[in-house]
C-alpha cells in the first residue's frame, strides 16, 4: 500500500485507497463466509451452484467496464483531456479480466449441470464476443505507434463496440432460440431463497467494492505512466 | 457433495488470477515510480545545469 | 467543389484506378471462388442441406474477400500518399467515409455476383431470387461500413492483416448469423421467417452507417 500512496501527492486521495483496500478485502472476505456457510445448498445442482455467486457479479462488472469505456469515450473524443482516455484503458483492463472470470466461472459452473464444458447459449456466447472485442481493444493500442492516435482510435473502438454489444446479445438469442436446445438451460431458476438473495446482494456489493478499487489502483498507475512518458519526451527535448 | 471438486475448482481459479493481477499491479507501482523518482532526478540535474549558464549546454545530459 | 461532387470525385478515381490495375477485384475474386471451392470439400454442398452448407459458404468467402478487399485496398491507398493526400484536402470526413464505403460496395457486389452464379450453377442452389439478393445486398452493407471504419483505423498499422479481422469479426457477428441464417431461410423458401433477420440486418447496416460517419472524423485527424 505505501507504494501506491507515495506516488500519490493529495494525501487525502491515498486515505481514501487505503479505506477502499480494506473495506475490499473486508467485504470479499465476508462474502466468502456466506458463500460456504451461509447459503443453502441448491436443490438440483448441489454445492456447485454456489460458483453462481461469483458468476453473476463478474458478469455486471464486465458489462459495467464496457459501459465506462464507452462513457469515457465519448467524453474523450469530446473533450480530449487524458484523463478521459486513463480511465477507458483502465476500465478496459479490468473489463477484461473479469469477462474471463465470468466464461471460466460459467464453464466450470456448467459442465458439471450441463454436462459439457462450453454450450453456445446466448449469454455465454455473447460474452466470448465480449472478450474477443476487449482484446481487439487492447491489440489496437499496441499495434497504433502513436500514443494519441491509438487512444483517439480506441475511443472509436469503445463507442462503435458499447453499441453492438446489445445487437450482439439479440443476434445470438434469436439464433438460439430458433435452434433446437440439447439441455433446457436453468441458470437461475425460480425465486431464490432469501438466504441466497442476501449472499447474492453482499458478493454484488463487495466485487463492486473490489472493482472501484482496483479501478482506483489502475488509474493511478496509468496517471504515473502518463507522467513518466511526459517526463521522457521533456528530457529528450531539453537534455 | 460430487461436484464440490467443480466448485472449488472454480473458486480457486478465480482467486489465482485475481491475486496475479494484483501482485502485476504492484509490480507496476514500483517499476513505474521508481522510473518517475530517476526521471524526476534528471529533470532537476538538468534544470540546474541549464540555468547558471546563459549559453547553450556544451555535453547532452545523457544517463 | 460541393459534397456530391467531390463524392462523385472520389469514386470515380478508385474505380478508374481499379479498372486499369484490377488487382483488387480480381484478388477478392480468387479468395471467393476458393472458398467456395474448398467448402465444397469440407461440407457436402450438394447434398440435402446445402441450402445451410450453402449459405454458411457463401458468407465465409463474403466476409474473407471484404477482408482481403480492405487490406489491399488500404495497401494501394498508401502507395502513392493518396490517403494522406485525400486527407489533407478539405474534404469533409463523412464524404471520405461514403465514398470509400461505395467503393468497396462496387467492388463487393462484382465479386459477389459471380459468387452467386457459381452457387446457382455449379451446386444448384436457387440464389438468384430478390429475398436472397435483398439479404446479401444488406449483409454487405453492413459488413462495409464497419470495414471502412476499420480500414482507415488500420491504414498506418504494420500488423494490418492481423488487426483489421481481430477488430471487424467480433462486431461483424450479427451480421454473420443475420445473413446466413435469412440466406438459409430465403433458399428453402421460408421467405416470411427470413423477414426478422433482414430487418435486423438493415437495422445493423443502418446504424452503423451512422455512427460510421460521425466517427469517422475522429478517425482521420491528420
Amino acid at each position: 500500500m505505501a507504494t501506491v500512496t507515495n506516488t500519490i501527492r493529495r494525501p487525502a486521495a491515498a486515505a481514501w485507497l487505503s479505506v477502499l483496500a480494506a473495506l475490499s478485502f473486508l467485504s470479499v472476505a465476508l462474502s466468502v463466509v456466506l458463500i460456504f456457510l451461509y447459503a443453502p445448498r441448491d436443490v438440483d445442482q448441489g454445492e456447485v451452484q454456489r460458483l453462481f455467486y461469483l458468476h453473476l457479479p463478474t458478469a455486471w462488472l464486465s458489462y459495467l467496464s464496457f459501459f465506462i469505456i464507452f462513457v469515457s469515450s465519448i467524453l474523450y473524443l469530446v473533450r480530449r483531456h487524458a484523463r478521459w482516455d486513463r480511465l477507458a484503458r483502465s476500465a478496459a483492463e479490468l473489463g477484461f479480466i473479469f469477462t474471463t472470470f465470468v466464461l471460466l466461472t460459467g464453464s466450470i459452473w456448467g459442465r458439471p449441470i450441463w454436462g459439457t464444458w462450453w454450450t453456445w447459449d446466448a449469454r455465454l456466447t455473447t460474452t466470448l464476443v465480449l472478450w474477443f472485442i476487449y482484446l481487439g481493444y487492447f491489440l489496437l493500442r499496441a499495434y497504433v505507434a502513436d500514443p494519441e492516435r491509438g487512444a483517439r482510435y480506441a475511443a472509436v473502438l469503445g463507442i462503435v463496440g458499447f453499441v453492438d454489444i446489445p445487437i450482439i446479445h439479440m443476434s445470438v438469442r434469436w439464433w438460439r432460440t430458433l435452434h433446437p436446445q440439447p439441455i433446457v438451460v436453468k441458470s437461475e431458476g425460480p425465486a431464490m431463497p432469501p438466504e441466497m438473495l442476501v449472499t447474492m446482494i453482499v458478493t454484488l456489493v463487495a466485487f463492486c467494492i473490489l472493482y472501484v478499487f482496483l479501478l482506483a489502483v489502475k488509474y493511478r498507475i496509468e496517471t504515473t505512466r502518463d507522467e513518466v512518458m511526459e517526463l521522457r519526451g521533456a528530457l529528450e527535448q531539453h537534455g | 457433495m460430487e461436484n464440490v471438486w467443480y466448485l472449488f475448482a472454480g473458486f480457486f481459479l478465480t482467486w489465482l488470477i485475481l491475486g496475479i493481477y494484483l501482485f502485476s499491479l504492484r509490480r507496476q507501482i514500483e517499476v513505474l515510480g521508481s522510473e518517475l523518482a530517476s526521471l524526476r532526478g534528471e529533470a532537476r540535474t538538468s534544470e540546474r545545469q541549464r540555468s547558471p549558464e546563459s549559453a547553450t549546454a556544451s555535453e547532452p545530459n545523457v544517463s | 467543389m460541393s459534397a456530391w461532387s467531390q463524392f462523385t470525385a472520389i469514386v470515380k478515381r478508385d474505380l478508374l484506378l481499379e479498372w486499369r490495375a484490377r488487382e483488387l477485384v480480381l484478388g477478392m475474386l480468387v479468395m471467393t471462388l476458393l472458398t467456395l471451392l474448398v467448402f465444397n470439400f469440407a461440407f457436402d454442398l450438394s447434398g440435402v442441406q446445402r441450402a445451410a452448407s450453402g449459405s454458411g459458404a457463401l458468407w465465409v468467402a463474403i466476409v474473407f474477400a471484404t477482408l482481403l478487399g480492405w487490406g489491399r485496398a488500404v495497401a494501394l491507398d498508401r502507395q502513392e500518399g493518396a490517403w494522406e493526400g485525400l486527407l489533407l484536402s478539405p474534404v469533409e470526413r463523412p464524404v471520405i467515409f461514403i465514398a470509400k464505403l461505395v467503393s468497396m460496395l462496387v467492388f463487393v457486389t462484382i465479386v459477389e455476383l459471380v459468387a452467386l452464379l457459381v452457387l446457382a450453377v455449379l451446386f444448384a442452389l436457387p440464389v438468384l431470387q430478390p429475398g436472397v439478393l435483398v439479404v446479401v445486398g444488406l449483409g454487405t452493407l453492413g459488413l462495409c461500413t464497419l470495414g471502412t471504419l476499420f480500414a482507415a483505423m488500420t491504414a498506418n498499422v504494420r500488423s494490418r492483416e492481423v488487426l483489421l479481422p481481430a477488430l471487424l469479426f467480433p462486431l461483424a457477428v450479427p451480421v454473420v448469423i443475420g445473413a446466413v441464417r435469412a440466406t438459409t431461410l430465403e433458399l428453402n423458401g421460408f421467405t416470411g421467417d427470413a423477414a426478422p433477420w433482414q430487418n435486423l440486418l438493415g437495422g445493423f447496416a443502418a446504424l452503423f452507417f451512422a455512427l460510421g460517419a460521425l466517427t469517422f472524423g475522429g478517425v482521420t485527424e491528420e
